[in-house]
């Protein structure tokens, strides 16, 4: 039995104070990571999560529990004009604990493209090839071929191969996965290796300290070097402050709170911002969903949700960039019920009544589109809100309108090759389609405009851009500011542009070459040494607590 | 009542951007405070954030998107719905407070006869309000050239159906035989 300390900013009672070598802000792909690299190296490390520590002890296969517990803004956070719902996540372990587990390394022409354009040279795909190999092996990240692909998988190869797509089968992050289908609610069985049962417990097992409930709220700092990150105790469900303050003061300070509150908190924090671009060319994914009815039964709510893709439309006109329309990558979307009759279906009274009773025969397909790479995007801008609040402004301009219309065609294309009895866009206007004719006609009949088209994201990227200078970027390539000397950016607000994929394992190499490159770097006023395993509680609790009573701290089992 | 064309003119450049909305909606939500329907009587027993208006609100609203899904016995009915009211009313505290001020202020808004012209076109109370009229209001609100009031419809109707399929027993209703998998599993 281990001594973990794990501080719940909910049960504080008084205010906080911790020292410590590096405070890292945010438990997702990028801080999770970052925090074991760091922890193993010697350093001690301090975590901020704004959410709470759920684990498969108390996860609820009920989706209209787990959303508020897992999610950002229980699930309704979206953008300035409402026009995009954005998922993210917020729990310990952020995204990496609600992912469906699809891992991808970055694609090399996204990678070259970041070499040639931003010159990020450590970025080149043969200079990445160790880092994606040791994050694959460090979350069994393999080509799933456990089980067979769910029959809503099935559909999107049926459909591809009629219509002479190429497609692929997924890499997944899992190991011992039951096929159970609920990914997106936290996994039950700890099969899916995110943060939350990796690089998180093994950081807590080596002394590293996490304070969950507790939200950043400004970096103290002189404009040159970081001191300190001021935090908010939070309610239980990571909603509302508590009144009580946490601060956290450190050599270094890591910031991983996602794309949307990582530039945020360098924003309200005052952060030199010398190239102005902190908070700007955010990048979401932006994803045009297809149901359709099946003539066999899908149970589109059982098995792995994605296991199968296709690239055939990733790359229009043959180009990177300089298109008429973004490329995309087609997967699939899971159904439950409350996600199908309070989301996705847009329908009332007995209209939304006949689908929902189909549920067992839907299929979901989802465009999945890379934006970002045109010069002319101007994609999304973070704006703060009030004292805490942040917002994403991100207009659905022609160019976006435009792809996600052609997209959910050409999924209505694959669905109908699949065998589909009918289509239904996401769409305000839209009525079953039994055929490429049919939905020819609707697409030119009705409007394609905001908030009538409809369009969500589960990828928030950028914001925090790397790049080669202060003029040019937030971040230099080892995701150091620019500016600051002991302040780090390691999360997907790093990345230029979108990855073109699901961005979980790009994450995951980057923290692995950032933080590796931060913890063998001169920075340290300490020397850093490797932990050892087997360190007595009281050689791996190097902090003197200002008071032990304060918050709770669990003991765990590992 | 203003005819939607005629809010299109007027309000046209106060609805043009998204931020403008949002400070519109919080404006009107406390002018809307003051000129409120009277005579609404509580659904719930107790409630947290909706008040009557809202709850008398939120059971036409459901008795209309959930028509087909609904028990057609009368009583059951009424009892679902009931359910409904209150699984919202649990599901705003669980919004984050920004979230609850807008969804709370829209409700006052939509409570009161001046600005519920204004936003959904509907002049009437909800207390005598018809199956049929909340229909064909929602229908209105849906094919709306005014994107506000397409966001309201969307608001509005996934508010009472998401309550509604929060509860596991509407799950055989849909097929949904639940999870594979049951709980609580083990913290690493």
């Amino acid at each position: 039995m281990k001594s973990r300390k794990t501080y719940n900013g909910a049960a504080l009672d008084k205010d906080f104070t911790l020292d410590t070598d590096v405070v890292i802000v945010g438990t997702g792909a990028g801080g999770g990571f970052a925090a074991e690299i760091l922890t193993n190296a010697g350093l001690r490390v301090v975590m901020l999560e704004k959410g709470g520590y759920h684990t498969a002890r108390n996860f609820s296969q009920n989706d209209a529990e787990a959303t508020p517990m897992l999610y950002m803004d229980a699930g309704s956070q979206r953008t300035k004009d409402n026009g995009i719902v954005v998922l993210q996540g917020r729990t310990v372990g952020g995204g990496t604990t609600i992912n469906w587990t699809t891992s991808f390394r970055t694609p090399e022409l996204t990678l070259n493209h970041w070499v040639d354009a931003y010159g990020l040279k450590s970025f080149a795909p043969q200079a990445m090839l160790p880092h994606f190999e040791a994050v694959e092996k460090r979350l069994n990240i393999h080509t799933w071929k456990e089980a067979e692909p769910n029959a809503n998988n099935r559909m999107v190869a049926k459909g591809c191969d009629a219509l002479g797509y190429k497609w692929d089968l997924m890499r997944r992050n899992v190991n011992g996965c039951a096929n159970s289908g609920l990914c997106g609610l936290g996994c039950p069985i700890n099969a899916k290796q995110g943060m939350l049962v990796t690089t998180i417990p093994s950081a807590l097992d080596k002394g590293a300290v996490i304070i969950y409930c507790a939200e950043a709220t400004r970096i103290v700092h002189d404009g040159k070097r970081a001191s300190a990150v001021e935090a908010l105790a939070m309610d239980p469900l990571g909603q509302s402050p508590t009144g009580r303050k946490i601060r956290i003061n450190a050599e270094h300070v890591v910031v991983a709170a996602g794309a949307i509150r990582s530039p945020a908190l360098l924003m309200r924090s005052k952060v030199p911002d010398p190239s102005g671009l902190t908070g700007k060319r955010t990048f979401l994914h932006p994803v045009s969903i297809v149901m359709a009815k099946m003539r066999e039964q899908i149970d589109p709510f059982h098995g792995a949700p994605q296991s199968v893709y296709s690239d055939h439309f990733w790359l229009p006109e043959g180009k990177l960039f300089g298109t008429a329309r973004l490329g995309y990558k087609i997967q699939t979307q899971p159904l439950l019920p409350a996600l199908l009759g309070g989301l996705l279906n847009k329908d009332s009274g007995p209209a939304a009544a006949d689908l929902l009773k189909s549920l067992p025969f839907l299929q979901s397909t989802l465009a999945l589109h890379r934006d970002g790479f045109d010069q002319h995007e101007k994609c999304g801008t973070v704006e703060l809100a009030g004292t805490t609040g942040t917002v994403l402004d991100y207009p659905i301009n022609d160019f976006l309108m435009n792809s996600l219309a052609q997209s959910t065609l050409e999924m209505m294309e694959i669905q109908f090759a699949a065998g589909a009895e009918y289509s239904l866009p996401l769409h305000l206007d839209a009525r079953p389609l039994r055929n490429m004719t049919e939905a020819k006609a609707w697409a030119k009949e009705v409007k394609m405009e905001p908030l009538r088209m409809l369009t969500g994201s589960a990828h928030v990227m950028g914001g925090c851009q790397m790049g080669t200078d202060a003029k040019n970027s937030v971040v230099n390539e080892w995701g150091r500011h620019h500016a600051m000397e002991n302040l780090s950016v390691i999360d997907a607000s790093v990345f230029p542009t979108s990855i073109g994929a699901n961005p979980q394992q790009s994450i995951y190499a980057m923290a692995f070459k950032n933080a590796t490159a931060l913890a063998r770097s001169s920075t340290w006023r300490i020397s850093p040494t490797p932990a050892t395993k087997g360190l007595s509680t009281s050689q791996i609790a190097p902090f003197v607590f200002a008071d032990a009573a304060l918050g709770r701290i669990s003991d765990a089992v590992s | 009542m203003p005819s939607e064309a005629a809010l299109v003119r007027s309000r046209r450049s106060l609805l043009k951007t998204g931020a403008a909305t949002i400070a519109f909606i919080g404006v009107g939500g406390w002018f809307a405070s003051y000129l409120t329907d009277k005579g609404a009587r509580p659904v719930l027993d107790k409630a947290v954030h909706l008040d009557p208006q809202a709850q008398v609100m939120l059971t036409k609203l459901a008795d209309a998107v959930l028509d087909g899904m609904l028990p057609t016995d009368a009583v059951a009915r009424g009892r679902t719905i009931v359910e409904v009211v209150s699984t919202a009313d649990k599901s705003i505290a669980a919004l984050p407070p920004h979230l609850q001020k807008e969804i709370k202020d829209l409700f006052g808004m939509l409570g009161a006869a001046p600005t519920r012209a204004m936003l959904i076109g509907q002049w009437d109370g909800w207390i005598g309000a018809s199956r049929e009229d909340v229909s064909s209001m929602l229908a209105g609100l849906r094919s709306s050239s005014i994107s506000l009031r397409r966001g309201i419809y969307v608001l509005l109707r996934d508010t009472v159906a998401s309550s509604f399929y929060a509860d596991p027993g509407t799950w055989k209703l849909v097929g949904y035989p639940g999870p594979l998998l049951r709980g609580p599993g083990v913290e690493v």
